[in-house]
């Protein structure tokens, strides 16, 4: 498949950019910031909670960028702490941080489609984003073979594979990031059911975008979790008419049982499907892996 | 039946997840429809290690208690 359906973008980094890694636990990610960052690096911790958040920086082209290592998360729906930071660095939440201008998404590729989960979450928040694959060698190993053209054009983002290990990773990873560019994902790639699309296209019309201030492009995945949830309890970020909210939240999930779906498992369910049906194209065993 | 109630070696398909971690639970792989097989128990039985997507996950009691599963 051709390139030219992807939206890639080589320019952001002429000027200095905040550049995020973000990813499931232990999938290298801190590997490659280091290897970015060398000695550049101070490590801070967020208000309230003891989680970890480092910054450094890193020269591509003459020009220095901030680089920015988010806790590692498996999903998005923040309910612990670290997750909870990733979510809200991602959608923007924190006003005294700059929002990530590109992402690093770090995939481990011996375990794809449980990362490819959280990948697919985050590309639906529509920032620039390179997709970088780790630990090839140990899927290797096990005899899986991903195709990272075939993720490249299944989600019309760039893919790079690296070697998080070896000496020169970062010099891989700036120069991906100038030839190949970052490409900002298509938003909901992961072909919702209609009446799930339609629950979050309301709750975003009738809600969110009227009674919070949360950017436009953060509000689905926002719809998702709240719908999924069921309720506000869990909410960082100011609102107004929260009663409304309940009704209409109330009002959809009986709208998704009337469909036949369950309001709390839709959206897991369906990014699964999409996952292991785009996997069969781009991943192949060579031979049985199963451990004994 | 449960997870809870599965055998080492043996494949199960898992039917439904039922209780307040679900997402969770279904959050690391384990849709419905999802096949995983049991790797090794702990002498007492717990954790379980199971293989599922091609990657080896452990659970407590608690959690696989709520997954509903049928051989293969």
């Amino acid at each position: 498949m051709s390139k030219t359906n992807l939206a890639i973008q080589k320019d952001l980094l002429r000027q200095p950019s905040t550049i995020t890694l973000v990813g499931n636990p232990n999938t290298g990610k801190s590997t490659i910031f280091n290897a970015l960052t060398g000695l550049r690096q101070k490590i801070a911790n967020y208000p309230g909670i003891t989680v970890e958040r480092k910054m450094g920086s890193t020269i591509i082209n003459g020009v220095l960028h901030k680089v920015i290592d988010l806790p590692g998360a498996y999903s998005l729906n923040h309910k612990k702490a670290d997750e909870r930071i990733t979510y809200e660095t991602l959608i923007g939440s924190y006003d005294y941080e700059e929002k990530p201008d590109l992402l690093l998404l770090v995939l481990d590729a011996s375990n794809l489609e449980r990362n490819l989960f959280l990948a697919s979450q985050v590309m639906d928040l529509q920032i620039p984003i390179l997709m970088v694959l780790t630990m090839s060698d140990i899927a290797d190993e096990r005899g899986i073979i991903i195709k990272p053209e075939q993720l490249s054009s299944a989600w019309r983002v760039p893919v790079i594979s690296v070697n998080a290990r070896s000496k020169n990773c970062d010099t891989q990873i700036k120069e991906a990031l100038i030839e190949k560019g970052v490409a900002v994902p298509k938003p909901f790639q992961w072909n919702p059911t209609t009446p799930l699309r339609k629950a979050v296209e309301r709750l975003d019309k009738e809600w969110l975008s009227k009674h919070t201030q949360l950017p436009k492009r953060a509000r689905p995945i926002e719809a998702l979790r709240l719908i999924a949830e069921g309720g506000l309890e869990d909410s960082f970020y100011q609102y107004s008419e929260g009663g409304k909210a309940k009704k209409l939240i109330e009002s959809l999930q009986n709208f998704l049982e009337a469909a036949g779906e369950n309001p709390t498992a839709a959206e897991v369910v369906q990014r699964y499907r999409f996952i292991s049906d785009i996997s069969e194209g781009s991943v192949s065993k060579e031979h049985s892996n199963e451990l004994t | 039946m449960s997870l809870s109630d599965a055998v080492v070696q043996q494949k199960y398909e898992v039917k439904q997840i039922q209780g307040e971690e679900l997402v969770r639970i279904m959050e690391m792989g384990l849709t419905p429809g999802s096949i995983c097989r049991v790797i090794r128990r702990a002498p007492m039985g717990y954790p379980m290690e199971i293989k599922i997507r091609g990657y080896l996950l452990s659970l407590r009691k608690k959690e696989a208690d709520m997954i509903e599963v049928i051989p293969v």
